[in-house]
């Protein structure tokens, strides 16, 4: 709390200047109506007025004057109407002309004469009266030589804010003049309206057609022989924007900072730009820091920049890292980069500008309540959207029972096998496994003995608690005689299907003769079943192995519906014991794609384990990966070597990979590649591994559970086992500099909910009111309860100020409008942190 | 809309204390011990006796008659019961239909269930009775009928549960000693008039009765005035002077509705039962957790319980009290057996979908608005969290205690409210522009709608004890309202499922949505953090693949992107020797080298 108090300080004088506008505007913002005797008696010396003088007749700029009364009241000058009797001949009321101009007094001294045409509206008031008054604080120079003579002289003393407006009494002038009243005595400011002298100013082509401020940096200037520097300032001139520039330039080009840059606050921060550090350390100390020079005046206006001293960081920063990109925004961490040259740093703070720019956008956007719901109110869910696009259309549900909870259980008798879907019917994951579930159906059309059905938990919930389905969607499949078996893989069509079909297979199947094992190892025994899967799995045990078989079969029920095995404990066990050089028990894993049956030794024995070896031993050596299976070998924690393609592998690089994922490589690594033709999403990992799409086939080391890094294998090298271990040598030794690093950055709420708690609180006070000392302190009561019923109220005074503003100003890009408003902001984003 | 009007006044006749304490033992004679005595086989006597049934605890149930539920052999006089038994809801779920009969009590007996006594919307009184007697007789449950208790006592014993015992003597002296007391008597009778309601003080009115037995109502006032000797046609009646007076019309029959009270003569004074104050004088009083606040051991439920609850919910009624009792039996479970509230945990991930099955079909919250709510308490890092059903929101503040459950990582409260302004004295429940229909506006629901608390850590009693009058809660460090809807149906994606999910979201500081597999696929070779559905789903291999149709309209709705379409292939990914050489060539002309940055990391 109190840093983000810290954090407002350097804009205290801004708040002030607001605040100061509050006050008076809750004062007497109306026109004062005097006569000549008492005008001229209650001038005070040293208080400006603007006075008009008026026999009652209309005065063609009268409703501009009534409404700059309240913003010349901002800067202490009143405003005033005096009313001349008829017969009134005296000075200001006597000629007729007076009456068509208006006075500028300080005291009772005349400054100025305005005539009424220069006086067209409140920003033609404002900036002609500050004009006048400011008189010494912003020279008016009309040619270049004046202008050269000015600067030299401030050099080394002052710096110059030097405006370009293309005429007087404009908006822009106005802002000008009101960044002049604060800023007056910091800075010389130089004010033109010639084109001409813009033009000598200004590096790039001026126009005239807009204003345009620059600052001079004269004041570091030594050698009057020396140019002084000049930063344009971009953004359109408004007092809020010239406030913030001057503020940005009164920053010190470079920060050091030697403690935690999480916790670094500058200027550049609280003004919402971003902040580069240069990591810097004591041996290279003065090159570094000249380097943040260079990159501080080309960034200046845009972004801060720091020398961060490197022993200041924590470990977990990347020995490589030279740069680090703070961003304005709370709880983004900071990003650290390894970057080659200093037009790196330049282009990612503009890129990093651009975005943000768009976000300011839909933050002008969001100040009308309405359009900022809008956005909550749109679907960010691509399945719920998706399911909510495909309402309108009819799933051909026939071939799947509807389940009621009288003959859910009759139902189940009817077939060998059901599978059931238990789902809720307004759910969206529901309703797109349905939709899979559909396809499954029709696969499965015609095929005897198993059925599909479906439960909506939403019509009937007892059903559903009775079959312990406490969430959905969930798939069962009941079997006659056997406890129901419950799918816990991809809720998809071809997952599903092949559970369903390989659930219907005893498992372990038991095989009674070496001629049956022989069939089943060759796939021959469940030939209808080659479709779904590519490995039968034999258990092989000695008839006395009771403890063994008994543990295999349990591990066969584990894994019934994933994996097939079978089952061979007679006489003739040792017969194919020798014949695959194995001692037993043992498994035996034939694999029908590759024609090899392997053999494994069983040690391990409880069920557990046994399907734990069976599943280890499923894996492939040098998979392809694609979406279906990437957990299977992502849960591994493996980095991933991981061949990209746009086709099938030829068998050189095949080869090659497969020498890499074997052998003493396997724990290391895991070997794999994408067929980015079945796997299309694989391109979009490409895009955001590289920049600019790399050619193909493309090999990448991932260090997907430490760090992040990706690192790519040069293109020009050929991919051997060889090359790509020293390769991968480099990578780990850090020796190569990585593509990418992947983002660790948390999933937070993708927009803000409802502030239905603010919201209440402004027509349900009492709601607030207890709570706010109720809550506050958790250690325990602090005062009576008497002080505590009227404590809340001027606990809300602190704020009020500020809300009063908000609700009081009309929006708008001024000062005043805008102030409270950003610190509404603040309060709000405040607010959100504090969920 | 079918929405309860149960808020104010209307609902079962129904009348019912039951209180429970621990061991009711007979000391003198031959001492009968129960770890849990019932008073009373009214509608909560039997609705306790079933949940001690089913956790197979030592109780029994006293009953002064010789069948249960014999106040409605009696009452009400008119013989119909006000209160609701609506047999088709256009649902199959059991659960919500509970929302719809009022009469029926909790079992996980269908056949119990009243639409199978009654086709009447309104039943008989009778029906009431047999459906009592067959609830307590197909539930086997421990009625001991004609047994009237006459006395209830203290004995102090540090061996009991709560440092005494409860010894209950019937008409016969026959002694019980019990642990903890249920005590169901009748108390309460509300009048319900099928013609019409008329706000008078009783005080000020007279009946006189004509020749033909007729009974004219007047004033007091005349009757005072008039000569007491002559006969009842010389009374002034008020249509002398005013024709259209409403009670003009002579009655047949007058019916004393003043209500009951409850029956507090029985109890020992050192048992401290008290009856409340103001308008809930009839009741005793007794903590949000339906303990009496004298005696630790003794609990009131039923109609006698309404105390909590008076005139705000619907404690006082079958359809409300069928579920304090079994909150209140959960808290013994707990307190006296160890059994902590049933509690289920589910990855976070089904958070939003717990709460929208929940408040869509849950009768306990819905008939128990404002009084019971249902907790969601967050596991650590909030990954997962468990759900607690129907708890007394009264007693919040003392969760852990209660439930033996722990909250450590900050909890949600899901109850029913209506909105702060709808119904009550001199409010037109019917407005023009009553319903708000916009998510955004939800707080300003008039309706019975869901309304979720977010608190960081539980309230402390304090903070419960000082919230404002007519809060059921103290000040949340969030609140959500699921704006109200004319079919009680809160399913729809945009306008109730997206802003709660949100609103969880922000409370939690996560991404709650679901994703397709491949988007996960994605995700889990791009950033090094998954969102939670992808976490807790793909990467256990239960991944949501989706069909082409879905995925497609996922594309459609920028939320996907489709890959499969390659503009150019050549040029994005042709691997063109040229163009590789032309991005590395790009790659090598630097504006300025940051050499020594570059040396630095050589050195280290």
């Amino acid at each position: 709390m109190s840093s983000k108090r810290n954090r407002w300080a350097p804009g205290f004088s801004f708040l002030l200047l607001c605040s100061c506008c509050m006050s008076s505007a809750r004062n007497a913002n109306a026109l004062l109506e005097l006569s000549p005797q008492e005008y001229f008696s209650s001038l005070q010396p040293g208080k400006a007025s603007l006075v008009y003088f008026s026999h009652d007749g209309v005065r063609p700029f009268l409703e501009q004057i009534e409404s700059s009364v309240e913003p010349l009241q901002d800067y202490g000058i009143s405003v005033v109407k005096v009313n001349c009797p008829k017969e009134d001949v005296s000075r200001y009321c006597g000629k007729q002309n007076t009456l068509l101009k208006a006075y500028l007094f300080r005291g009772n001294i005349l400054l100025r004469e305005f005539p009424t045409d220069a006086l067209f509206n409140v920003n033609a008031i404002v900036a002609n009266v500050l004009f006048a008054l400011l008189f010494n604080e912003v020279k008016y120079i009309a040619s270049a030589v004046d202008h050269q003579n000015l600067e030299n002289s401030l050099k080394g003393r002052l710096n110059v804010v030097f405006a370009y407006v293309p005429a007087i009494g404009t908006a822009e002038h106005r802002a000008v003049m009101e960044a002049a009243f604060v800023y007056g005595t910091a800075h010389q400011f130089i004010l033109t309206t010639e084109v001409s002298l813009l033009k000598s100013v200004s590096t790039e082509d001026a126009d005239g057609l807009s204003a345009q401020l620059f600052f001079c940096h004269c004041k570091r200037v030594m050698d009057p022989t020396q140019p002084c520097r000049r930063t344009p300032m971009e953004q359109p001139l408004s007092t809020l924007n010239i406030h913030k520039y001057l503020k940005l330039m009164e920053a010190p080009i470079v920060t050091e900072v030697a403690a935690d840059p999480e916790k670094v606050s500058t200027v550049h921060l609280q003004l919402g730009l971003p902040l580069v550090f240069i990591l810097s350390q004591k041996e290279t100390y003065e090159a570094d820091h000249r380097t943040a020079e260079f990159v501080a005046w080309q960034l200046l206006g845009r972004a801060g920049v720091a020398l961060l001293a490197r022993d200041s960081l924590g470990l977990n920063v990347l020995l490589q890292s030279n740069v680090a990109l703070k961003t304005a925004e709370e709880g983004v961490p900071i990003k650290y980069l390894v970057l080659e040259d200093t037009d790196e740093i330049i282009a990612l703070v503009e890129n990093k500008l651009k975005g943000e720019q768009f976000q300011e956008y839909e933050e002008e956007e969001e100040e009308e309540e309405e359009k900022e719901n809008s956005d909550k109110d749109v679907q960010d869910d691509q399945v719920v959207e998706a399911i909510h696009r495909d309402r309108k259309r009819e799933l051909p549900l026939d071939l799947i029972r509807t389940l009621t909870e009288e003959m859910f259980h009759r139902a189940l008798t009817e077939t060998g096998h059901t599978a059931v879907l238990f789902y809720a019917s307004w759910e969206a994951v529901s309703l797109a496994t349905l939709q899979s579930y559909v396809e499954v159906a029709m696969e499965l059309k015609g095929t005897s003995g198993v059925s599909l059905a479906r439960v909506n938990c939403w019509d009937w919930p007892g059903v559903c608690a009775k079959q312990n389905v406490t969430q959905f969607p969930v798939v069962k499949i009941y079997e006659k005689g056997e406890r129901p078996l419950t799918y816990s893989g991809m809720l998809g069509t071809e997952d599903l299907l092949r559970f369903i079909m390989l659930s219907r297979v005893s498992c372990p199947l038991k095989l009674a003769s070496v001629a049956a094992v022989e069939g089943y190892l060759r796939g021959e025994l469940l030939a209808e079943l080659s479709p779904y899967h590519t490995t039968s799995v034999l258990g092989l045990f000695t008839p006395s192995m009771k403890e063994a078989r008994e543990a295999f079969i349990e591990a066969g029920a584990i894994l019934k519906g994933y994996v097939t095995t079978g089952l061979y404990y007679g006489d003739d066990a040792l017969v194919l014991s020798s014949k695959y050089n194995v001692p037993l028990p043992a498994l035996l894993f034939a694999r029908h794609e590759e024609r090899s049956i392997d053999p494994v030794l069983l040690s391990r024995l409880t069920p557990q384990e046994i399907a734990q070896t069976i599943r280890y031993q499923l894996l492939e050596t040098f998979p392809e990966i694609t979406v279906e299976n990437l957990p299977t070998y992502w849960s591994l924690g493996r980095p991933l070597l991981i061949l990209f393609s746009d086709s099938d592998l030829g068998p050189r690089d095949r080869n090659e990979m497969l020498r890499l994922g074997r052998g003493s490589n396997r724990e290391a690594f895991l070997a794999c590649w994408l067929n980015l033709q079945r796997t299309p999403v694989g391109r979009g990992i490409l895009k955001a591994y590289f920049s600019t799409p790399p050619p193909l086939p493309l090999l990448a080391w991932v260090n997907l559970h430490a760090g992040g890094e990706v690192f790519a294998f040069p293109p020009d090298q050929p991919i051997t086992q060889s090359n790509v271990l020293s390769w991968l040598e480099k990578c780990r030794a850090g020796l190569q500099l990585p593509s990418t690093t992947l983002s660790d950055a948390p999933w937070t709420p993708p927009l803000p909910a409802y502030n239905f708690l603010r919201m209440m609180e402004s027509t349900l006070p009492e709601f607030t009111l207890h709570t706010v000392y109720g809550r506050g302190d958790p250690t325990g009561p602090r005062q009576a309860e008497a002080v505590e019923e009227k404590a809340p109220a001027r606990e809300e005074q602190a704020e009020e100020p500020r809300a009063e503003a908000k609700k009081g100003q009309p929006p708008g890009r001024d000062l005043r409008g805008t102030v409270p408003r950003l610190v509404g902001r603040e309060r709000h984003v405040k607010r959100h942190a504090e969920l | 809309m079918a929405v309860p009007l149960a808020k104010g006044t209307r609902g079962l006749l129904l009348t019912f204390v039951l209180c429970m304490s621990l061991a009711c033992t007979s000391c003198a004679s031959a001492l009968v011990h129960h770890d849990y005595c019932i008073v009373g086989a009214g509608p909560s006597g039997l609705q306790m006796a079933y949940f001690l049934q089913q956790a197979s605890r030592d109780y029994v149930v006293f009953e002064r008659s010789h069948a249960p539920g014999s106040f409605f052999a009696l009452y009400p006089r008119h013989r119909k019961l006000i209160s609701i038994n609506k047999r088709y809801t256009g649902k199959s779920n059991s659960e919500f239909n509970l929302r719809h009969d009022w009469n029926s009590l909790l079992s996980h007996d269908s056949r119990l269930l009243f639409r199978h006594y009654s086709r009447d919307f309104f039943p008989h009184a009778d029906t009431m009775v047999r459906y009592l007697e067959d609830f307590a007789s197909r539930l086997e449950l421990q009625v001991q009928y004609n047994t009237a208790i006459t006395h209830v006592t203290l004995d102090r014993d540090p061996q009991a549960w709560n440092g005494h015992y409860f010894i209950l003597t019937d008409q016969n002296s026959q002694t019980y000693r019990c642990r903890a007391i249920n005590n169901g008597l009748l108390d309460t009778y509300q009048l319900k008039s099928l013609d019409g309601l008329l706000e008078g003080d009783l005080e000020d009115l007279a009946i006189v009765k004509d020749k033909k037995g007729k009974l004219h109502i007047t004033l007091r006032f005349y009757l005072e005035n008039s000569n007491s000797s002559a006969g009842a046609e010389t009374v002034t009646l008020p249509q002398d002077e005013l024709d259209n007076f409403a009670t003009r019309a002579p009655y047949d029959r007058v019916i004393r509705c003043l209500g009951w009270k409850f029956d507090f003569s029985i109890y020992n004074r050192s048992l401290r039962l008290v009856p409340g104050r103001g308008n809930k004088r009839k009741y005793p009083q007794i903590k949000p957790s339906y303990e009496s606040r004298g005696t630790r051991g003794l609990f009131v439920l039923g109609t006698a319980s309404h105390s909590n609850d008076f005139r705000k919910s619907a404690g006082g009624f079958i359809h409300g009290f069928r579920y304090t009792t079994r909150a209140v039996h959960r808290l013994l479970e707990n307190h006296h057996h160890g059994v902590p509230w049933p509690s289920p945990i589910y990855p976070i991930t089904h958070l939003t979908n717990s709460i929208i099955k929940r408040v869509n079909e849950a009768s306990g919250l819905y008939q128990m608005f404002s009084v019971l709510a249902d907790i969601i308490l967050l596991k650590e890092n909030a990954t997962a969290f468990e759900y607690l059903e129907e708890y007394p929101v009264g007693i919040l503040a003392q969760l852990e205690l209660h439930t033996g459950r722990k909250a450590p990582s900050g909890l949600f409260a899901v109850i029913m409210e209506y909105g702060r302004n709808f119904s009550g004295a001199d409010k037109d429940v019917f407005y023009y522009n009553r319903a708000v229909g916009e998510a955004q506006h939800a707080w300003q629901s008039n309706f019975l709608h869901p309304v979720i608390y977010y608190y960081k850590r539980l309230p402390t009693e304090r903070e419960m004890r000082l919230r404002p009058p007519d809060w059921p809660l103290p000040r949340p460090d969030a609140i959500h309202h699921i704006v109200e809807d004319f079919l009680t149906d809160w399913t729809a994606p945009n306008a109730h499922i997206l802003p709660l999910r949100r609103f969880l979201e922000n409370c939690l500081g996560t991404d709650l949505r679901n994703f397709f597999a491949e988007s996960c696929f994605l995700f889990a070779l791009t950033r090094q953090k998954l969102p939670p559905s992808c976490q807790q789903g793909y990467l256990r291999m239960q991944g949501l693949v989706g069909s082409e149709g879905l995925r497609r309209h996922a594309v459609e709705a920028s939320l996907m992107e489709n890959y499969t379409v390659v503009d150019t292939p050549n040029e994005l990914l042709g691997g063109q020797k040229e163009i590789h050489d032309q991005l590395l060539k790009d790659h090598i002309i630097p504006g300025r080298p940051l050499q020594h940055l570059i040396n630095t990391k050589d050195e280290l």
